[in-house]
């Protein structure tokens, strides 16, 4: 007994010891046997330097490139990253890389830490933005803060008679480059925590285009000289955040802080144009000052989070408190002597504050396994706490000051620091039909409320249906179709000007005097609407090598068209809709292809009525003096290219891609009949071309060779720009810049050393 | 005394419990079983490389994702199967394919499409992601519409690739085109922001994960997400203009635009739809205000900023028609 009793113990003894070896050769008769040492350290690192050709001398080519001029460029690129082997007790990484760093446009970033523990980064980046090349203008000292005219200048009432302007022109670029250098960490001190930060400083350089304007004739009748003035701003940007992280809850608290600073803080510049006619307003060679961008802080606490209600439910949220600050000194009411103050600043500073806040929450939960539910509400509040004072305004420098004890002076003015109250509410649900089918549909409520403003309170009502066919196969895709109503308040046309004026001023007034815009203009985005907006994509995937995609959608608003007064004005029906068709082709494991079509079209309608003479009773209207304007985009794309590895036994690499563009914007005016004969307005159109090929050449296994070549072609027709010289208007001293067209070739050819 | 029995007997008893307890720390280790009774492979990812010793499986060995000694990582636990599940059905000899045998797949299939299996349900695959990565930038992905659009984390990252298509600068607006093919368009259109470029990535303004802000903006609203690079347009200032203080894009397209400036709209037009005052405000613009035939102040140049120029607001003290 005991003898069995030991042989089945040892018998199942050595049964449990070899069931793993059981197992593993069950497994391991294929699989099991050691396959690999633990892979080695991973260095995935190139440097890649070469010369870069282009035959473009244009700034819009090299908009945002760094290859605005024609010529010859060093270009490098590298990436440097250090990883520790899979199974090291060290976490230890780097990542070092380089990009365009021969460009304009380059950047640089490093990072070095402990995964799990900490990371710190470094980084640096440079964005051109080219917009005007050799703009024209006659002003001595264009481009910076302070300018003034020639001696030789000759000046007159208008542009056009301001000869020999052609003589006294200068040439001035119009461009700025954005240079952000930052740094950050995160750190996790203890399991589940994380602490982070992180600053940036950028600074903002250049030149930019901007209108000044003097005014003649008592200051309704405006002269405008487009002046190139400096850009000097400067941002600072700083974050700090921690994070307490479990699979149950998460918990994020952060602080974000933003200083903008504008080192000029105002244009100085002297006017161009004479008075004529004898005029009170501005004379040749008057000063005139223009407040630029003023500096400003912002801050903002937020605190998110989330919680897991086991597997199928959870809440979320999201809650913050910020402040929007500026106090910049004013500038005085004028600086010509021409117009003395009579009328001190109310303040020395606007002392603008707007504080905001903004909650977000949402419930989601899968009661049961097909059905999902969502509960979403957002609160978002902007009050804007800036002061409201009197100021007597000096009008464009062409009449004397307010006079603030004159109520029937209406240039004191006082301002609109608007506030906005939003409240939206989402309610969805989901609910799978099938494995395959998945209907969906959601109710939204949202309510804005604002200050100071035609509509005292607008409601959104939106209700929305969705059909899935989810990717489990070969066809996959979606429908949903939403539709919304707005409906507001009253709307009261002439609060913002009753709001702007002073109480004293608005007692004198009319009541066909109390109205600034047409009592008729409903302003679309607090206007009555209905919205309809369908949209769609499928997918097929007939086989490994070949799919399929047709996307689309069309959205139709249509805003409230009727007033009291007879037919409202300003946008009435908003449509746009859009249609793509993408094919991929992927012959062989070592080639892809695809293609698209996109096509859409925007259409805007839109009326109006001419009110050229003075003021007249509102109700009275001339049938023949209302006009309509439609605004119609149209705009193909097209897209098509080749993607092939491993050619020649691995040695060479090809990629290439064609794409076209085509916008065509058609704007087509009627007038009424009382109204001057009405032209058609040229179209808007821009045509590009862009075909890139780029090749690499693998000499050895850690060496190749790329050979790029790039082909651009840009055409716009724009009837702002064409022939449109700096004398083209009377009132207007333009900067001669025309339609931007340009034609580009450019070859690349770089070594790639990897290590 | 023990006797010789005894000794055997007792022998055997600790042999017994050798093989029982011998038998779990193989399994600890590197095996075990999941919730549901599969087991996981002894060697781990080892095993797996046996067939998988190529693009793009084995190049997970380049990635934050495989270090053993973070604790948070799949690889500190099972390895592949941390992610791909507990596969022993997957751990068979390959199928004879002459045969008309199919392998089977591991237990998740991630992505939109697998060429060779069917790929796991979306929210199953997600189910893997979230529970190490639902904190942070994806706090809110329940409820936001990638999610409920059915979007599984790998139909945009490719977690086995050394540098993440979708988290390259360059790269990126490529993977967002994929579905979003009107941006994509867009994009072509002759104002915009340096996408192309990679100077700027949907990212800077999109939390793809959701987000507690519209349209998955990044920040709480479009202005404020404006504000990050355009902090200047931020104020307040003393002359507000209200839809420009209430929402950039009433006039702005930021994935580019037909006009400059990417206004949505040509100047004067986009004015008139708010502003129909008295005397220029109010006029019809048309042909005859282009050269040859005539020239218009508000068609040429920059339309009414060639006047309004402070448009974003003013804060000059003569500036509420932000001229100044």
């Amino acid at each position: 007994m005991n003898k069995l009793k030991y042989n089945l113990y040892v018998l199942i003894a050595v049964a449990f010891l070899s069931s793993n070896n059981v197992i593993a050769q069950e497994e391991g008769g294929f699989m099991l046997e050691e396959v690999t040492e633990a892979p080695a350290p991973v260095y995935f690192s190139f440097v890649e330097g070469g010369g870069i050709y282009s035959s473009a001398d244009s700034f819009k080519f090299g908009e945002y490139n760094g290859l605005e001029e024609e010529g010859f460029y060093a270009n490098f690129n590298f990436g440097v990253s250090l990883l520790t082997a899979y199974d090291d007790n060290s976490t230890q990484y780097a990542d070092f890389s380089g990009t365009n760093v021969g460009l304009d446009n380059r950047s640089l970033y490093g990072e070095y830490g402990q995964q799990g523990r900490y990371s710190v980064y470094a980084e640096y980046d440079q964005i051109p933005h080219n917009r005007l090349d050799d703009a024209l203008t006659p002003f001595v000292g264009a481009g910076t803060n302070n300018q003034t005219l020639p001696a030789s200048f000759s000046p007159t009432a208008t542009v056009t008679t301001q000869l020999p302007l052609q003589s006294t022109l200068n040439q001035v670029d119009v461009e700025t480059d954005r240079y952000t250098a930052g740094a950050g960490f995160t750190w996790i001190p203890l399991e589940n925590w994380q602490l982070r930060g992180n600053y940036h400083h950028q600074i903002k350089d250049g030149t930019e285009t901007l209108a000044s304007i003097f005014a003649q004739g008592g200051g309704g009748n405006l002269r405008s000289s487009i002046l190139v003035v400096p850009v000097d701003y400067q941002f600072d940007e700083a974050d700090v955040g921690v994070a307490y992280t479990t699979k149950q809850y998460q918990v994020d608290l952060s602080y974000h802080f933003s200083y903008f600073n504008n080192s000029e803080g105002a244009v100085n510049w002297r006017n161009p144009f004479n008075e004529g006619g004898g005029g009170t307003g501005a004379r040749f060679n008057d000063p005139g000052l223009i407040a630029t961008a003023p500096d400003n802080t912002a801050h903002q606490v937020t605190l998110s989070g989330g919680y897991n209600f086991g597997a199928t439910s959870r809440l979320s949220g999201s809650f913050s408190w910020g402040q929007m600050l500026q106090s910049d000194s004013f500038y005085n009411y004028s600086v010509n002597p021409r117009f003395p103050i009579t009328t001190l600043l109310p303040r020395g500073d606007l002392d603008g504050e707007i504080q905001t806040l903004f909650a977000n929450l949402n419930f989601t939960t899968r009661p049961i396994r097909n059905l999902s539910l969502g509960a979403h509400y957002t609160y978002d509040d902007r009050d804007n706490q800036s002061p409201r004072d009197v100021y007597s305004r000096i009008r464009n420098d062409a009449s004397a000051q307010a006079d603030p004890t004159d109520p029937t002076d209406e240039n004191n003015r006082v301002p609109r620091p608007y506030s906005l109250e939003r409240h939206k509410v989402e309610l969805d649900a989901d609910y799978r039909l099938t494995r395959i089918f998945k209907l969906g549909a959601g109710y939204e409520f949202e309510q804005i409320d604002r200050d100071l403003s035609e509509v005292d309170s607008t409601r959104e009502h939106t209700g929305k249906v969705k059909l899935s066919l989810t990717p489990y196969g070969s066809t996959s895709g979606w429908i949903k179709y939403a539709f919304s109503r707005r409906t507001g308040d009253d709307y009261v046309t002439n609060l913002p000007f009753v709001e702007g004026q002073t109480a004293a001023h608005i007692a004198t007034l009319t009541f066909d005097e109390l109205f600034e815009n047409d009592p008729t203009l409903l302003k679309w985005y607090m206007n009555d609407r209905d919205k309809h907006d369908v949209k769609g994509n499928i997918n097929f995937t007939p086989a490994n090598t070949v799919s399929l995609g047709l996307t689309g959608g069309v959205s139709l608003s249509d805003y409230n068209d009727s007033t009291t007064l007879g037919p409202s004005l300003g946008l009435r029906k908003d449509t746009r809709g859009y249609g793509t068709f993408d094919l991929g082709l992927y012959p062989t494991e070592n080639i892809d292809t695809y293609a698209y079509v996109t096509y859409e079209r925007i259409q805007r309608e839109q009326n109006g009525y001419e009110r050229n003479t003075v003021v007249t009773p509102l109700s009275v209207r001339d049938p023949g003096r209302f006009w309509d304007l439609d605004t119609i985009d149209d705009v193909y794309s097209l897209g098509t290219g080749v993607n092939i590895r491993d050619l020649m036994g691995g040695r060479v690499d090809i990629n290439a891609d064609y794409t076209f563009s085509y916008a065509d914007t058609e704007i087509d005016p009627v007038g009424g009949t009382t109204l001057q004969p009405v032209f058609d307005l040229t179209h808007l159109t821009t045509r590009t071309h862009s075909f890139n090929i780029t090749g690499d050449y693998r000499l050895r296994d850690n060496m190749k060779v790329r050979l790029a070549y790039l082909f651009e072609y840009f055409k716009t027709r724009d009837f702002s720009l064409s022939q449109v010289y700096p004398d083209s208007l009377n009132n207007v001293l333009l900067l001669g810049n025309t339609d931007p067209n340009y034609t580009a070739h450019v070859g690349w050819l770089s070594f790639i050393y990897e290590f | 005394m023990i006797n010789a029995s005894n000794r055997k007997m007792k022998l055997s008893g600790a042999l017994l419990l050798l093989g029982i307890f011998g038998s779990f720390p193989v399994f600890a280790a590197d095996g075990g079983t999941d919730e549901a009774g599969r087991e996981y492979a002894l060697k781990g990812a080892k095993t797996c490389l046996k067939c998988h010793d190529e693009y793009p499986v084995k190049n997970i060995f380049q990635t934050p994702h495989v270090q053993k000694a973070d604790k948070r990582t799949p690889f500190a636990a099972h390895e592949c199967e941390s992610c791909h599940g507990a596969s022993p059905d997957h751990l068979i000899e390959p199928p004879k394919k002459d045969q008309g045998e199919k392998h089977k797949p591991p237990h998740l299939v991630f992505g939109l499409k697998s060429k060779n299996y069917k790929v796991s349900s979306v929210d199953d695959q997600n189910k893997v992601c979230l529970g190490c990565h639902e904190s942070g930038i994806r706090m809110h992905w329940r409820g936001s519409q990638h999610q409920s659009g059915d979007v599984p984390c790998a139909a945009c990252h490719a977690i086995h690739q050394p540098k993440d298509p979708v988290l390259v600068k360059t790269d990126q607006a490529e993977v967002c085109f994929a579905c979003h093919t009107d941006k994509r368009a867009q994009l072509r259109r002759r104002s915009r922001h340096p996408i192309r470029e990679g100077k700027v990535v949907c990212a800077d303004c999109h939390n793809p994960h959701g987000s507690a802000g519209r349209t998955l903006l990044v920040k709480n609203t479009v202005n404020e997400t404006c504000y990050q690079c355009h902090a200047e347009k931020r104020g307040p200032f003393l002359w507000e203009h209200q839809p420009v203080r209430e929402d950039c894009t009433n006039c702005h397209n930021p994935h580019g635009s037909t006009q400059q400036r990417m206004l949505v709209q040509r100047t004067p037009f986009l004015c008139n739809n708010c502003h129909s005052e008295r005397f220029h405000p109010s006029t019809l613009r048309d042909g005859s205000g282009l050269p040859p035939v005539g020239a218009d102040n508000r068609l040429l140049g920059k339309g009414c900023l060639n006047c309004h120029s402070k448009i974003h607001g003013s804060n000059h003290p003569s500036g509420p028609r932000f001229t100044r």
